[in-house]
């Protein structure tokens, strides 16, 4: 990953989301006999006459009774306004016929609702929650899933230590529970422990038969270095299947991913294409992912119609040049998986380079640094919102910060030193920022980071440029160099640089509006 | 009175012999299961006065009619809590009480029952409470109708174990053990106390919190892959049940309604391998014993009937 938080090696490992957001699917495995619905409707509307010959209370009860149950709940409503109408009605009455007669708000508008917040009402409503989660389960320590959610909310919180705590009080309640298992190994993951991932999956009894928990061991034995004790099994199992049922979806995106990443492109094409015969969200998102590749299409109206798909609609937006709606997209990714800094550095680089909307790329960057508060990239990304909103002091108080992290990751170097050269160009100090510019340019090339170079170029162009501290010759001059190194080798570029030189050229072109006779230099943007 | 008229059940629809058949041994067996609590002197549970059959003349027509005489009561446990009146914190937890005590002599008796639920627990003159309805029990030593069924009782109350393993897996495993029975009146016998203080049963009020896709109606997984998910819409009804019943409450009122809370907990437990009291669940204990339940809800009845006086 880099600042622009493009994966160049995506896995398909686990979500860890709101339980409320969950599949079903993803926690249950069985399918046995069909339930009997006709049954459940007709004793509905049996109450449903006693009580409209006879309207008393514990009649509209009964009804409501079956009506949670029903698959038509019309017939309920009057049953529930007569009990909502009536005074001083027990409070777990009330909250029946409250949510038999008004549906429940859509999960969305939540998101939505909470995306509007400031960060510290945010953090401060996930405060509550944990407080309230621990005051749960001192009544109820068997409650594994609340110990899951526990886990979830502090490592939103970026603390990591407490995630961990819950997470192995989740794992002691409910040591072979699937749910859990893949939330225990994508939270390691996240903490960077990719072996004790893998462990705490192998440790499982249900891994031999569970497709989802065959699914993460194979795609957190590829982050750990390690083989998969599944695969060859597992890629057996998943051939000889006519169709492919929801349960191995994501079992087929992982082999199809590490059939791709051993070069056996065709065996891929095959199991990524079977894992959209009923895909779950992360299988649509890998074979978007993948479909460069293998050069295959994922269209908009099965990313429509899977539930969850957030990443799949800000990386199909993104392609199509949707940026607006890639940037919903990213803040919706980013709700539901609150604790993964790839939607806030994602998405806080589209809001930067595409809309140069910086307000909402800093929102993002914040969002971001609440579970991630040493990310590089989103430290790098909201460095250059702060600058680009003139909040220097800001952007330096931040700086400092990124800088500290360099003795940590020398690959990072050219980008942060870029950053630091945008920075100084914010604050009027151009001799300066081009020097830093020349020097992170310099770096690029000399580890031979075609990509990095590329975009340190770009960007100081752009910054030139924004700065009219460039005669629209020398302009022109370096616009045709980049174009002829994009002619040349472009193809070998990622995605997301190849759009970002194509919008700021035009851009730059655009706008092009020469005002030689004041100072013979551009007015651009 | 409960009553079987021959007539009608022969000009009902399906095979006579068939239902004469279960009617007889439905009405043989809880005369004897009453004869039998009568005889272990229960007196928290419902004995039959009388029982026999009659001729009675329908349309001019000869027809024979099985019958128990009960004592006749004021009403049952809806009379007094109902939806709109909302609770009474004492009379709950003599009601809990003389509940815990009704189960205790019944399993102390090989005799699980099943079927305990508002419409069963009947309110005499005095205020007496009693444990009625033995139609759905089943015992160790008396061969019950209902002996194969993996919960005789009315569904809509029963434990959670029991109705994904009817929905999902009763097919492999029809058999249900004595101990397994009783687990599942522990259950009913927690559910009656949130019943006292909400108007809603457990398994109603758990329904309510829980997605559309974990219902038992809808669960295509098994009893173990959905437990999670029912302990935490159990914590939540919990929770909301804490928030209502103690809500300005302090002193002796609060320390009452905590361990009253404390055992429903116990008894609701989702998981059948952990119901009942945790003192229990060690040593040579009997696991399933309400042995406890009895000595705290009289102690509980009790303690708030003083505080009650004082206030």
């Amino acid at each position: 990953m880099d600042e622009t938080g493009i994966i160049f090696n995506r896995k398909v490992l686990p979500r860890w989301r709101d339980s409320k957001r969950l599949l079903s699917a993803e926690i249950a495995s069985t399918t046995q006999g069909m339930p009997n619905q006709k049954h459940t409707d007709e004793l509905m509307r049996h109450y449903y006459y006693l009580w409209q010959a006879n309207p008393t209370i514990e009649n509209a009860l009964d009804v409501l009774c079956y009506a949670q149950t029903a698959k038509d709940n019309a017939l309920a409503y009057g049953a529930a306004e007569q009990i909502l109408k009536t005074k001083g009605v027990l409070p777990g009455v009330y909250d029946l016929a409250h949510a038999i007669r008004h549906r429940p708000k859509l999960l969305e508008d939540d998101i939505v609702a909470n995306a509007s917040q400031n960060i510290p009402l945010i953090i401060s409503a996930q405060r509550q929650k944990i407080h309230e989660a621990r005051q749960r389960l001192i009544d109820d320590p068997r409650n594994s899933l609340l110990w899951l959610e526990l886990s979830r909310l502090h490592i939103g919180l970026g603390n990591n230590e407490h995630a961990d705590a819950a997470m192995r009080k989740a794992l002691a309640a409910t040591p072979d529970n699937r749910l859990i298992l893949r939330a225990a190994s994508r939270l390691y993951i996240h903490l960077g422990c990719a072996e004790d991932a893998h462990e705490c999956l192998l440790k499982s009894d249900a891994l031999k038969v569970d497709p989802w928990l065959q699914a993460a061991e194979i795609s957190v034995a590829a982050v750990s270095g390690k083989g998969s004790v599944t695969m060859k099994s597992a890629k057996a199992h998943v051939a000889d299947l006519q169709s492919i049922p929801i349960h191995f979806s994501e079992l087929s995106a992982a082999i199809g991913t590490e059939e791709l990443n051993n070069g056996k492109v065709k065996l891929a094409k095959k199991f990524i294409s079977k894992c959209l015969e009923n895909p779950t969200d992360n299988s649509v998102a890998q074979a978007l992912w993948a479909r460069e590749r293998l050069n295959t299409e994922v269209l908009l109206s099965l990313i429509e119609r899977t539930p969850n798909t957030y990443e799949a609609q800000s990386g199909y937006m993104l392609y199509n040049g949707d940026y607006k709606a890639a940037l919903a997209a990213y803040m919706l990714w980013h709700f539901d998986e609150f604790f993964s800094p790839t939607p806030s550095i994602q998405g806080s680089f589209i809001a930067l380079t595409f809309l140069e909307d910086y307000e909402t790329a800093l929102h993002l960057v914040n969002l971001g640094l609440k579970a991630n508060p040493n990310n590089p990239f989103l430290l790098n990304n909201g460095v250059v919102a702060l600058a680009k909103l003139n909040r220097t002091a800001e952007a330096r108080t931040k700086i400092k910060k990124l800088l500290s992290l360099r003795t940590e990751n020398l690959t990072l170097e050219p980008t942060f030193i870029a950053t630091e050269g945008l920075l100084l160009f914010c604050e009027g100090k151009f001799l300066e920022g081009r020097k830093k510019y020349s020097q992170a340019a310099q770096l690029a090339a000399a580890a031979n980071t075609k990509d990095v170079e590329f975009r340190v170029k770009l960007h100081w162009l752009r910054e030139e440029v924004l700065a009219k501290q460039i005669t629209p010759e020398e302009m022109m001059k370096i616009v045709n160099s980049l174009d002829e190194a994009m002619t040349r080798g472009g193809h070998r570029l990622p995605f997301l640089t190849r759009k970002t030189w194509e919008h700021f050229k035009k851009k730059i072109l655009d706008a092009y509006m020469p005002d030689t006779e004041e100072t013979g230099r551009l007015q651009l943007f | 009175m409960k009553s079987t008229d021959i007539g009608l059940l022969i000009r009902g629809e399906g095979d006579t012999l068939v239902k004469l058949q279960r009617a007889a041994n439905e009405q043989t067996f809880e005369r004897e299961i009453l004869d039998f609590c009568q005889g272990n002197s229960m007196d928290k549970v419902v004995h039959a006065l009388d029982y026999g059959d009659m001729p009675v003349v329908h349309n001019g027509i000869n027809d024979s009619v099985f019958f128990i005489i009960f004592p006749l009561a004021r009403g049952d446990a809806r009379s007094v809590i109902n939806p709109g009146k909302g609770y009474d914190f004492l009379w709950t937890l003599s009601a809990m009480h003389s509940l815990s005590v009704a189960v205790q002599q019944l399993h102390t008796k090989s005799v699980a029952h099943n079927d305990i639920k508002p419409s069963n627990l009947l309110v005499f003159e005095k205020g007496e409470q009693k444990l009625s309805d033995l139609g759905r029990a089943t015992s160790e030593s008396i061969v019950s109708p209902f002996e194969a069924y993996p919960h005789p009782g009315d569904m809509r109350y029963a434990p959670p174990e029991r109705i994904y393993r009817v929905q999902n897996s009763s097919r492999f495993k029809t058999r249900v053990s004595f101990d397994e029975r009783r687990v599942s009146d522990l259950y009913l016998l927690g559910s009656m106390g949130l019943f006292f203080t909400t108007g809603l049963h457990t398994t109603w009020a758990v329904d309510l919190l829980l997605r559309s896709e974990f219902l038992s109606i809808n669960w295509q997984g098994t009893f173990e892959e959905v437990l999670p998910q029912w302990r935490d819409a159990f914590s939540k009804v919990m929770m909301k049940t804490e928030d209502t019943l103690m809500r300005g409450t302090s002193g002796r009122s609060a320390s009452v309604r905590q361990e009253f809370l404390g055992a429903i907990r116990q008894l609701c437990e989702p998981d059948p391998n952990l119901r009942g009291h945790p003192a229990n669940q060690v040593g040579l204990y009997d696991r399933l014993s309400t042995e406890r339940y009895v000595s705290l809800f009289s102690r509980l009845k009790s303690s708030y009937a003083i505080y009650v006086t004082n206030t």
